[in-house]
């Protein structure tokens, strides 16, 4: 598309555009909400404009091949959730004191709410940890317009920078005027530079330390030109924030007439801080209202700056709890916030009266989900030999599959983070614990972070019973593929890696493949991996995900029937298996709605056989 | 100019409530209006909740809707429009569709379902009653030979009652350029059913 074209790009698209325009030439990451549509767009694009897009088997792997393509001189991208960054987080503090020489990136995005994420976790403190720059965008088209200026930010400090955004920046869509796409002809040229590259030696790791120490001094002059700081107005009352908070507070004031009373910064650039801005804002302010979301970031931040530079000043934020700590903002909780600042009576709509409460709606496992079928058979084999559900825990881990929480399966007993299933099904063993414990982790999950623990329960002989469940891609976040799979991202071949052989060559004995739909023989395997005690015993349970057997197939007119003749209306196709596709009618009994894929495992649960698959 | 519209979306996933904030956001870009579409995308696939925010206009700069700032509500789902009420207020426009997918607690027998009356009684006290408009979407998809473009159906009847702030041809264009071309003139039937049906209403 033309340069100067106003389009409609979601912010992650926006962010895929900006790298296009900044002259990208590899971009890696694991796939996680909210920041999948990044690779999800470039892939689609990536052979046709020559850019090297691929989805890596964790956070870590994608950072370092981002890293090394840097270090050889080419501008690289790597995007990942906020718990990603924890599992990159080693890699990432050595990349600081090695810096880079091609620009790089580093999309880590935040989900305050959260929406989807294990935590709310503020990943702007990694700037402060690693000392490396970070830059927040607003919106779609500061997202594109942000990023290209931290790829020339990176080249001009050899430094990774962090771009910082969160769900609402990733997941808006908004017009966005597009720019001039920059090519550079680079080939990957490594420099072989020890005391740069080696952290074996303390002397050298010493001076990296000065070195970075004197980039941050450096980067403090670009923090005042971040083209994402923003002032808006005049007035002597103050408002600093930054990312979509933005948005809130300039709109509210807008709304209450109010923007010539005030001067409102917004901080593009978290780190370092941009400090003529904000001494401005200290000296000329008679009182400071800081809006963001999650910690008390900048807050912190701007009362020791008040302190250093000997201001006395009223502040207000997260500390006095004008705003709050959990949870994401929204124009309502900012707008009471505003009023509160000025001493004005606060008005709260969300507390209508509603006399009509809607059900809960927590997002059931698809119709013909194999994970269903999984769950259903491994619970079944628990109870029917002679277990109480409550001996018998069952570890979960990151995926669709956590669902299976929910009633009426009520399986899983944690999720923890990617891959602790294992490990912590391990950990109980070895604690003691004498009746069987099991472990449930996708296949994707296994790849990024499930191996190494696998690896420990077979060096200790560990009677753990480990579930992989394969359903053949990254399902939860979109449809992804991971070594496991035949294809790549932008869908050429790739070499499958055989979980089972995998399994074998990582030393376990007990080794069963199982078709979850094939409900019988499921339950069979999973009696005789309770019933075992010679070591880890490994189930995978492989069947390709509902949806996406769904669309490769288009829509398949395979379907159950029920005999109403036969039916004793004892509603157990709907209380045993919670699927979306079985309704109920008072009169008539169970109903199968058409969207139904015909898995045909309510077959198996029908007590007098009144269900078939036609 | 226009300085702001705020229409909130509320459905279940799979509705196809992306792609109706997608052709309105589209059709508004042919205005040359700012606009901000805001979405809880999470597991929007798999039957959870969806909630969507089109925003418009010279004065919008988010994605997010003050509470009671709602000029619409589209419900694709009579049940989920419940959980918009914070957003409108007596002068915003309600469309509901007269049909709801029952979530997995109700089916279980754990909660309870509402009934589309108590739903429409609930809105009789939040919004004046000439601006409560209640489709049978499903039908009306049914109808145009696609019953999943209930989303289309939906935008047919909102088009229908905002001639003034989307020109209906851009809408209609929107359509064109955003559905799947294998099922355009199904959709351009969908929304020309749900114009209708809010004009014979009209004459009534």
């Amino acid at each position: 598309m033309e340069a100067g074209s106003k389009v409609l790009l979601m912010g992650n698209e926006a962010i895929a555009r900006g790298a296009i325009e900044a002259g990208v030439h590899v971009v890696t990451g694991y796939p996680g909400t909210p920041s999948s549509e990044v690779i999800m767009a470039l892939s689609q694009v990536s052979r046709e404009i020559g850019m090297n897009v691929e989805w890596f088997a964790n956070e870590k792997v994608a950072f370092e091949v981002a890293l090394a393509a840097s270090s050889a001189g080419l501008r690289s991208l790597v995007t990942m959730k906020a718990p990603g960054v924890n599992v990159a987080a080693d890699a990432l503090m050595s990349a600081a004191y090695c810096g880079v020489n091609g620009g790089m990136v580093v999309l880590v995005a935040d989900d305050p709410g959260p929406h989807t994420t294990q935590t709310e976790q503020d990943s702007r403190f990694y700037a402060l940890m690693t000392n490396l720059p970070m830059i927040e965008p607003s919106n779609p088209q500061e997202a594109k317009d942000g990023i290209i200026w931290a790829f020339d930010l990176s080249e001009k400090l050899n430094l990774p920078v962090l771009f910082r955004t969160t769900t609402r920046v990733n997941h808006t869509s908004s017009d966005v005027v597009l720019g001039e796409i920059k090519r550079y002809d680079r080939k990957p040229k490594f420099p072989r530079d020890l005391p740069r590259y080696v952290r074996a030696s303390m002397t050298w790791n010493l001076k990296r330390h000065v070195w970075l120490d004197e980039k941050v001094v450096l980067a403090e002059q670009y923090a005042d030109v971040c083209p994402l700081n923003k002032k808006i107005g005049d007035g002597n009352i103050s408002i600093i924030t930054s990312g979509v908070s933005f948005s809130y507070v300039l709109e509210c004031l807008r709304n209450l007439d109010m923007l010539k009373k005030f001067s409102v910064y917004k901080i593009g650039m978290l780190h370092p801080l941009p400090l003529r801005m904000l001494r401005e804002s200290l000296y000329s302010s008679s009182k400071i209202l800081v809006v963001e979301e999650l910690e008390p970031f900048l807050e912190s931040r701007i009362r020791a700056l008040a302190n250093f530079y000997n201001v006395n000043i009223e502040v207000h934020g997260k500390y006095d709890k004008f705003i709050p700590r959990e949870g994401e903002l929204n124009p309502s909780i900012i707008k009471n916030a505003i009023l509160r600042f000025l001493n004005k009576p606060v008005s709260l709509k969300e507390q209508v009266k509603v006399n009509v409460h809607p059900p809960s709606r927590p997002p059931p496992m698809c119709p013909g989900c194999p994970h269903r079928a999984t769950y259903y058979a491994l619970l079944s084999a628990i109870t029917s030999l002679g277990y109480k559900r409550e001996d018998v825990p069952i570890m979960g881990d990151i995926g669709c599959y956590a669902l299976s929480l929910l009633p009426p399966l009520e399986a899983i007993w944690t999720e923890h983070c990617m891959g602790a299933s294992i490990s912590m099904a391990l950990g109980l063993k070895f604690a003691g614990y004498d009746k069987p414990v099991v472990a449930t982790i996708g296949d994707s999950t296994f790849f990024h972070a499930g191996m190494p623990a696998l690896t420990d329960a077979v060096h200790f002989n560990s009677n753990i019973i480990v579930v992989i469940l394969d359903n053949r891609i990254t399902a939860m976040t979109g449809h992804q593929p991971h070594p496991g799979v035949s294809f790549r991202a932008d869908g050429s071949p790739a070499v499958e890696i055989d979980i089972a052989k995998l399994v074998e060559g990582l030393g376990v004995k007990n080794i069963r493949i199982i078709d979850p739909y094939d409900i019988p023989h499921s339950i069979e395997v999973f009696k005789e991996a309770l019933r075992n005690r010679d070591g880890p015993f490994v189930i995978i349970s492989k069947r390709e995900c509902a949806l996406l057997a769904k669309r490769r197939s288009g829509v398949k007119k395979r379907m159950v029937s029920i005999d109403r003749d036969k039916c004793i209306k004892c509603k157990s196709c709907i209380t045993k298996l919670g699927c979306p596709s079985i309704l109920w009618d008072e009169n008539v009994g169970p109903i199968i709605s058409n969207t139904c894929v015909g898995c045909g495992v309510c077959v198996y649960v029908c007590p007098v056989n009144a269900i078939e698959v036609v | 100019m226009l300085d702001k519209f705020n229409l909130v979306i509320a459905g279940v996933g799979g509705q196809g409530i992306l792609t109706l904030s997608r052709i309105i956001a589209r059709a508004v870009l042919g205005l040359n209006l700012k606009v901000f579409v805001g979405e809880t995308l999470g597991m929007a696939q798999r039957g959870g909740i969806v909630q969507s925010y089109v925003r418009f206009g010279s004065n919008v700069e988010g994605p997010l809707i003050e509470y009671g700032k709602a000029n619409a509500l589209i419900a694709l789902d009579y049940v989920e429009a419940l959980r918009a009420i914070p957003f409108i207020s007596h002068d915003s426009i309600v469309i509901l569709n007269s049909h709801t997918i029952p979530p997995t607690s109700t089916l279980l027998g754990a909660e309870k379902l509402p009934t589309l009356d108590e739903v429409k009684f609930e809105f009789q006290r939040h919004v004046d009653e000439d601006k409560l408009i209640i489709v049978d979407a499903n039908s009306l998809a049914a109808e145009a030979g696609l019953p999943i473009a209930i989303n289309v159906v939906m935008l047919g009847v909102f088009a229908s009652l905002f001639k003034d702030v989307i020109p209906v041809k851009l809408l209609r264009d929107s359509i064109c350029s955003v559905v799947p071309k294998k099922y355009l003139r199904e959709n351009l039937k969908a929304f020309e059913l749900g114009m209708l049906c809010m004009e014979s209403s009209k004459n009534t």
